[in-house]
């Protein structure tokens, strides 16, 4: 219930009642939240600070910390995790612009199916894309079978660099073109043709006008990519060959071979990084944002 | 000019990337890559792989998974296999492999010490695999049925793995197939739960998902040192206690990318490797070496051999020992 005072805050009166309510909901709320998201996260917390499960849950040492880092063969995953999301960011930065920057100012013939379109990796399981891309660039695809008859030479990306490459880009494609998109939307394109009347040639215009309005986008969506790429698991697990294995890969095999602690200790290492991540390229990007709006 | 700070961290960020694929590229090209057992990890990550690494500098990636999977993965890649080496608990896939044409010939210049079970039949240029340790299947049994049941009459949950995924079920339709095939279908009729690898058979009777099954017998003793509650003897069947040995194999992948696969190969069979495979509860090729500590006590026994060229016959089986749902 709310009182006019007369002053200009309104004093909220909040009956028992509405307390009650208030606290059913709250523990309502944060019990799902606790059963769901908080509580299996620390579950996975605890078991990486356990010896062995198999005797009980007793989070009493750090050995399967040190272990990770002090093996190659465990903390390697972690670094190619990295790897693999830098290359893909690149190459978003580039590409996923090129495409929403041709959809939205109608650059091209069916600007607007590749704009829907570009949608549709969101839309399907990444188990499927990464078959479709096994299946594509493979022994027995189409681009093997043209580059046999070409060359005589069948060409296949299996268990390369490249088909992973392929499947990080198109399962984080949707990310960086809608976050571009947004940002070309929102920009005025009366300034693009001030600009050009002013003789600037196009590259000239997309460069010292576009681009920079585009910066708080770029970063918006090179963040995603990269929180993407490093959390993938449905196509990388089909597609990775055994030495480029991603961290959500090591985690997988790791508790399937029944190194339950160790894959945890591994998801916990992997949660504070990703989210670290996250939260400093975010902060980075709000900061953009911020100094665009002072501008 | 001035140069501005997104630039400047654009051509880091491309300039990371380049570094990151020269990264990427250099360790697809010298990296050995073996297809594996979960049954192997312990041995190999922490024994066999770490002393390769140091004594050659070469990397080497042991992929886990289940036989029948990594045999199809195999399969599917063509002429550009992922895999150089497989290393493998039963020869099926290896002598199977071989006849398809996915494997070459292993040529080992130190194997006249070796016993024939551990050899496969002669084919040109060398053998189509060699074992390089060996394990022998137990009954694996949970510690409240008390003594240890016989595999013919134990009316109990039985937990036989997968036929078709696990290269540990395979052995189980070798020992029920050779030895009792009645007493395999009695104890099918009492699984509902089968383990698609060896480390899962032994957790399905830690975790009380059954109560009977076979294993190796390094992959009990491993778990057993990590305390899993579980008990074991050879497995008895119409009270007779008998020895089926599991082959722990090697076999090198045709179209191989990287030349030093075979040289990884030897290294399985050296003299340390033998003398150490013990300590990782497995039993070595050659005579003269320990056996593990906690082993079972094989004095007396005739081993149950089997004729691996003859695969073909036992793969026909593996499908009968699938629960059907």
């Amino acid at each position: 219930m709310t009182i006019a005072t007369g002053d200009e805050r309104p004093i909220r009166v909040r009956h028992a009642g509405e307390t009650v309510e208030r606290a059913a909901w709250t523990l309502v709320v944060w019990l799902l939240f606790a059963l769901f998201i908080l509580g299996p996260l620390l579950t996975v917390l605890a078991f990486s600070l356990t010896s062995n499960v198999f005797q009980g849950v007793r989070p009493t040492t750090l050995q399967h910390y040190v272990d990770l880092f002090s093996n190659a063969q465990l903390y390697q995953p972690l670094v190619r995790s990295f790897e693999v999301a830098l290359i893909v960011v690149a190459i978003q930065l580039v590409f996923g612009t090129l495409i929403a920057y041709s959809t939205v100012r109608g650059k091209i013939f069916g600007a607007r199916t590749l704009d829907a379109m570009s949608n549709i990796t969101i839309a399907l399981p990444s188990v499927v894309v990464g078959l479709a891309l096994l299946a594509f660039y493979g022994p027995f695809g189409p681009i093997s079978a043209v580059a046999g008859a070409i060359f005589g030479n069948p060409l296949t990306l299996t268990w390369t660099l490249w088909i992973l490459v392929f499947a990080h880009v198109l399962e984080t494609f949707p990310y960086m073109v809608r976050s571009v998109t947004a940002g070309l939307q929102r920009m005025d394109p009366t300034l693009e043709s001030a600009a050009r009347s002013l003789g600037g040639s196009k590259w000239q215009v997309f460069r010292t006008i576009t681009l920079p309005q585009l910066r708080p986008s770029l970063v918006a969506g090179s963040v995603l990519v990269l929180s993407r790429s490093i959390a993938e698991f449905g196509a990388t697990i089909i597609v990775v060959s055994a030495v480029l294995r991603t961290a959500p890969v090591k985690i997988y095999s790791e508790a399937e071979s029944g190194s339950i602690e160790l894959a945890a200790a591994y998801s916990v290492v992997l949660m504070l990084v990703s989210f670290t991540t996250y939260l400093l390229m975010s902060r980075w990007l709000l900061k953009g944002e911020t100094d665009a709006g002072r501008a | 000019m001035r140069t501005s700070l997104p630039v400047v961290l654009l051509v880091i960020l491309f300039a990371g990337a380049a570094l990151a694929t020269a990264d990427l590229r250099r360790a697809e090209q010298v990296t050995i890559v073996v297809y594996t057992t979960p049954a192997l990890k312990d041995l190999l990550e922490k024994d066999v792989i770490p002393r390769y690494q140091n004594a050659t500098g070469e990397r080497v990636e042991p992929v886990y998974v289940a036989a029948g999977e990594e045999y199809n993965r195999l399969r599917l890649s063509g002429a550009s296999p992922e895999a150089d080496v497989f290393l493998h608990a039963s020869p099926l896939y290896l002598e199977k492999g071989y006849s398809e044409g996915h494997f070459l010939p292993v040529n080992l210049s130190g194997a006249q010490g070796i016993d024939a079970t551990f050899q496969g039949a002669p084919v040109d240029g060398g053998r189509a695999w060699y074992a390089f340790a060996w394990s022998p299947l137990l009954e694996v049994y949970s510690p409240r049925l008390g003594q240890a049941p016989d595999l013919a009459t134990a009316d109990v949950k039985f937990g036989l793995a997968h036929p078709l995924l696990s290269n540990n079920g395979v052995y189980n339709v070798l020992f029920y197939e050779t030895l009792d095939p009645a007493a395999g279908r009695f104890a099918l009729a009492r699984t509902a739960v089968q383990p698609t690898d060896s480390r899962s058979t032994i957790n399905g009777i830690a975790d009380g998902s059954f109560d009977l099954t076979l294993g190796y017998e390094a992959v009990t003793l491993l778990y057993q040192a990590k305390g899993a509650k579980v008990a074991t003897a050879l497995p008895i069947l119409h009270g007779e206690p008998r020895l089926v040995p599991v082959l722990f194999s090697a076999a090198l992948v045709a179209h191989h990318h990287n030349r030093d696969a075979e040289r990884f190969i030897a290294f399985l069979f050296t003299h340390e490797t033998q003398s150490r495979l013990g300590k990782s509860y497995f039993r070595s090729v050659e005579p003269g070496f320990p056996a593990p500590a906690g082993g079972a006590n094989l004095t007396g026994l005739a081993p149950v051999t089997y004729d691996w060229s003859q695969w073909r016959d036992l793969e026909a089986k593996l499908p009968d020992y699938e629960v059907q749902t």
